[in-house]
């Protein structure tokens, strides 16, 4: 797994136009992003799609990220929030994910379908910003500090709104009937 | 976790557990990289340095044009022959160019010649480079004064026309002082005759003079009429002293 040192300095020589550099920045980044991706659109075919937007993205607007001052992965996942934003305004009507199309998504990995699709389906009940907390917090491991940038909110905000979607997801899960 | 509640850490196992979701890695990774070398360069320069920071640049700038102010406010006492008499005669250029009205910009050209006047006067010493300079700024002057006449002329003809009698009346001020000057240039030119001059030179000179005696001809006859106007309304008043110089 690379460090921070490491991505930075893919991320400088990137900058500079490597795109072999750019592309290790991808192996390192883009399991975390899709992850993320997924998770909140619960659309696997669409959140491909995001992830190369995102990282598109990134590359076009590389010579704004100034090294050192923010991981590069916070940025990454700022853009990734972005572009999850401006792919539901377009949008307008979620993309609902069906049973099937689920069960496409784990059909490499139906054990992790069974287990976890209600712990999806109850997070999708929950406000977008209450959804992206936990998604970075808690899966994602980003810091306080981390989820601030990414969501444009103060620390003591995120604070608060881990807190209520945590209490909110738990609440869900048990209206579910599920433990 | 620390600070979480129950709630909180239940949560975070949960989605932990999950772990990471396949995904064609490979196959967005050389649609990517495809994308990425169609996209123009440019748009991934490297961040700026700091130099190129528009701060640092607008800094500078700021600081340049200090240097050149308080440099051309020090050459404002240069003489032909100093270091920095080329600030003043820069400074000059600029106010030239800087907008006025037409008026304004023949008063600041004859201002400038008197200003040259001066100078010559105070080129001191009878070696050579002194002779040099001298030679070099009346050569200036007297180009200068012919185009000043000129362009007085022009610009009064376009006051006419437009009725505007004050800036008129500003403009044949400038020319009565460019005749007086245009005198004053013929006299140091006639006397500036060599008496070993070769052919070439004696033309040079005789075509100078010439240039130097229409100037001060056309701004004769540009003031004569504003001269005979002035004369009238200060002969009403016989405590007036202006002075009613010209050379016929």
């Amino acid at each position: 797994m690379a460090t921070e040192n490491q991505i930075q300095e893919w991320v400088r020589a990137a900058q500079n136009g490597d795109e072999a550099a750019f592309g290790q920045v991808y192996e390192a980044l883009s399991q975390r992003l899709f992850n993320f991706l997924l998770a909140r659109t619960r659309h696997h075919q669409l959140s491909e799609d995001l992830l190369h937007t995102v990282f598109l993205k990134a590359w076009n607007s590389l010579n704004s990220y100034v090294p050192g001052r923010a991981k590069f992965s916070t940025w990454m996942f700022q853009i990734a929030n972005f572009t999850l934003i401006d792919h539901w305004r377009a949008k307008k009507d979620s993309v609902d994910l069906d049973a099937v199309e689920n069960m496409s998504a784990f059909a490499t990995e139906p054990a992790k379908f069974e287990k976890y699709d209600y712990l999806l389906r109850a997070m999708k009940e929950l406000p977008e910003d209450q959804q992206t907390v936990l998604n970075l917090r808690f899966w994602q491991d980003l810091e306080y500090s981390e989820v601030a940038l990414v969501m444009k909110k103060t620390q003591v905000a995120i604070r608060v709104l881990q807190h209520r979607a945590a209490k909110n997801l738990a609440k869900k899960i048990k209206d579910l009937g599920l433990n | 976790m620390f600070g979480l509640t129950p709630d909180e850490k239940k949560i975070a196992q949960l989605l932990k557990q999950q772990g990471d979701f396949n995904f064609n890695k490979t196959g967005i990774k050389t649609r990517l990289l495809t994308s990425v070398h169609n996209t123009r360069f440019r748009e991934h320069a490297a961040p700026k340095k700091f130099y190129q920071h528009w701060t640092i640049q607008f800094g500078t700038c700021l600081a340049l044009v200090l240097l050149l102010v308080s440099g051309v406010s020090y050459a404002n006492g240069a003489k032909p022959g100093d270091k920095l008499y080329f600030l003043d005669l820069f400074e000059e250029k600029i106010e030239l160019t800087l907008p006025r009205t037409a008026a304004s910009r023949t008063q600041l050209q004859s201002a400038i010649l008197s200003e040259r006047v001066e100078e010559i006067d105070e080129i001191k010493g009878d070696d050579a480079k002194s002779a040099a300079l001298k030679i070099k700024t009346i050569n200036s002057l007297q180009q200068n004064l012919i185009k000043a006449v000129d362009d007085a002329a022009s610009t009064k003809a376009r006051l006419e026309e437009k009725g505007k009698d004050k800036s008129v009346d500003k403009v044949n001020r400038v020319l009565n002082n460019l005749e007086k000057t245009a005198g004053q240039e013929e006299r140091r030119w006639e006397q500036s005759k060599g008496s070993d001059s070769t052919d070439q030179e004696q033309r040079d000179w005789e075509a100078r003079l010439e240039e130097i005696k229409k100037a001060r001809e056309k701004a004769r006859l540009e003031t004569e009429s504003w001269k005979m106007r002035s004369h009238e309304n200060t002969s009403e008043d016989p405590t007036s002293t202006q002075d009613r110089s010209g050379r016929n």
